[in-house]
């Protein structure tokens, strides 16, 4: 049975498909969308289910005084910031200071594939298509009383905008197959990591939709700009995971300060990462800034100008060779450097192959075939 | 991460692809695998959440239906990853 055929006798199903034999990148992938999508709302880099937000910068401090603010109400809330900067954290702070009784609910709309968002957000009847063979609520009925939290709002499929607009807009849901308006007491709160406004210029998001959800909008801005909350973030993470897992560790003041001074492009998210791998490494350890892995040792603003260029594609910093982000071809590269090595060779040579071989160490046979491989002249030296 | 008594079944006809597929989504830092054949995936459930799964490419339709039937009955929300054989290898 091909996926088209499963897909249509299933509607229900939340289907992925995977090659065999399997690629451990594409393995990877769909472990990673399944727990994006499926897996119980993660309380955030191992902060818990608390939803405490944690750092005493002015950005963080401006943050919770936002989020207490807006609690009590019911307005809809739109969480903006990057990837890993902790969107998830400040709904459910919003939502444990709402005094609201019913669940925290969330859902990643963006990794829900399009034709299951429907009976995933409303639910659906027994019958409303073949398999579905009970009824079942929908994330919003599961919401009820408490708090709907739909992240990556800007990657919703525009038809599903459609139906979120009509919710937000009459506060009622009609489940798949069903002919019912139910009401829904639901607060909800959306997030996203995209422009939004550029994403209503390209005709991706809807205009209407976006004033709907931001009425009260909360921007969390990036950790390198909040450099404060790294020290306080790095503690919270080290506390709790040493106390799961039974160990102590140290973090030292000069790794502290080279955590400050990295940029962070995976936010509290990559922090927490790394917390996690120092704990498993160095169980009952000290870290110093020795420890630490090589981006961040690396990303000192004060360093001296480097990198020098290597070929055309890779740099250096320090001893650390830095791969270009569109992709490398290794064989080419070493095949760069080497053709460089003899045209130096056979012109300190004097164009003398045999002289040359020696200056390398190699034979001269297997030099001959270089020249040839290479369409290497033999130049004598100084001329060029 | 998923809770520790969530787990993750593989269904596959040949015990050894199954045990090969096991052990690389073990390697990609997931909770509890368990391979299990097409009629006993239940069993070996036990009262384990179940966390996905993983249905082999060997599955003659009718397994893959009784499978589907089962796990609507039992779950309709848990997420399915066919595996389709891949001439590219």
């Amino acid at each position: 049975m091909n996926d088209a055929e499963l897909h249509k006798r299933y509607p229900w199903a939340r289907l992925h498909a995977l090659d065999y034999p399997v690629r451990l990148d594409a393995l990877g992938a769909v472990l990673e969308e399944i727990r994006a999508a499926h897996g119980p709302a993660r309380g955030a880099y191992g902060l818990g289910q608390s939803g405490r937000l944690i750092g005493d910068s002015a950005d963080t401090r401006r943050v919770r005084r936002l989020a207490k603010q807006v609690a009590p109400s019911l307005a809809t809330v739109l969480i903006l910031g990057e990837s890993g900067t902790g969107k998830e954290v400040v709904a459910r702070q919003i939502h444990d200071q709402s005094g609201r009784e019913g669940p925290f609910v969330a859902i990643n709309s963006g990794a829900i594939p399009e034709q299951l968002l429907e009976s995933e957000l409303f639910g659906h009847e027994r019958g409303a298509f073949t398999g579905a063979v009970s009824t079942r609520a929908g994330r919003f009925e599961q919401a009820r009383g408490g708090t709907f939290f739909l992240d990556e709002i800007g990657d919703m499929p525009a038809v599903m905008q459609v139906k979120l607009l009509r919710v937000l807009e009459e506060r009622v849901i009609e489940r798949v197959g069903g002919t019912t308006s139910i009401p829904v007491d639901v607060r909800v709160i959306a997030a996203t990591h995209r422009d939004l406004p550029a994403r209503i210029e390209a005709g991706k998001f809807r205009e209407d939709l976006f004033y709907r959800l931001s009425v009260f909008p909360i921007e969390i801005a990036p950790l390198r700009d909040r450099t404060d909350d790294i020290e306080p973030l790095v503690f919270e993470f080290v506390d709790r995971l040493c106390r799961d897992r039974s160990v102590s560790l140290d973090i030292g003041a000069d790794a502290i300060e080279r955590l400050r001074r990295y940029a962070w492009p995976g936010n509290v998210r990559e922090l927490a990462n790394l917390i996690e791998r120092l704990v498993v490494t160095r169980p009952n350890g000290i870290v110093t800034a020795r420890d630490l892995p090589w981006p961040i040792v690396d990303d000192r603003t004060d360093d001296p100008p480097f990198p020098e260029v290597i070929g055309a594609a890779l740099t250096t910093t320090g001893d650390r060779v830095r791969l270009p982000a569109d992709g490398f071809d290794l064989r080419e590269h070493l095949a760069h450097i080497e053709q460089g090595i003899i045209q130096n060779a056979l012109a300190e040579a004097d164009g003398v192959v045999q002289r040359a071989a020696e200056r390398l160490g190699i034979g001269r046979t297997t030099l001959v075939e270089k020249i040839r491989r290479y369409g290497l002249k033999r130049e004598s030296k100084g001329h060029k | 991460m998923a809770d520790q008594s969530s787990v993750i079944l593989v269904i596959n006809g040949r015990k050894r692809a199954a045990s090969n597929l096991k052990e690389l989504i073990e390697f990609m830092d997931t909770p509890l695998v368990c391979t299990a054949a097409p009629d006993e995936w239940r069993q070996r459930l036990g009262d384990h959440r179940l966390e996905a799964l993983f249905v082999g490419p060997d599955l003659s339709d009718a397994d893959v239906n009784a499978i589907m039937s089962g796990v609507a009955q039992f779950d309709p929300n848990v997420p399915i990853i066919m595996m389709h054989a891949s001439s590219g290898g």
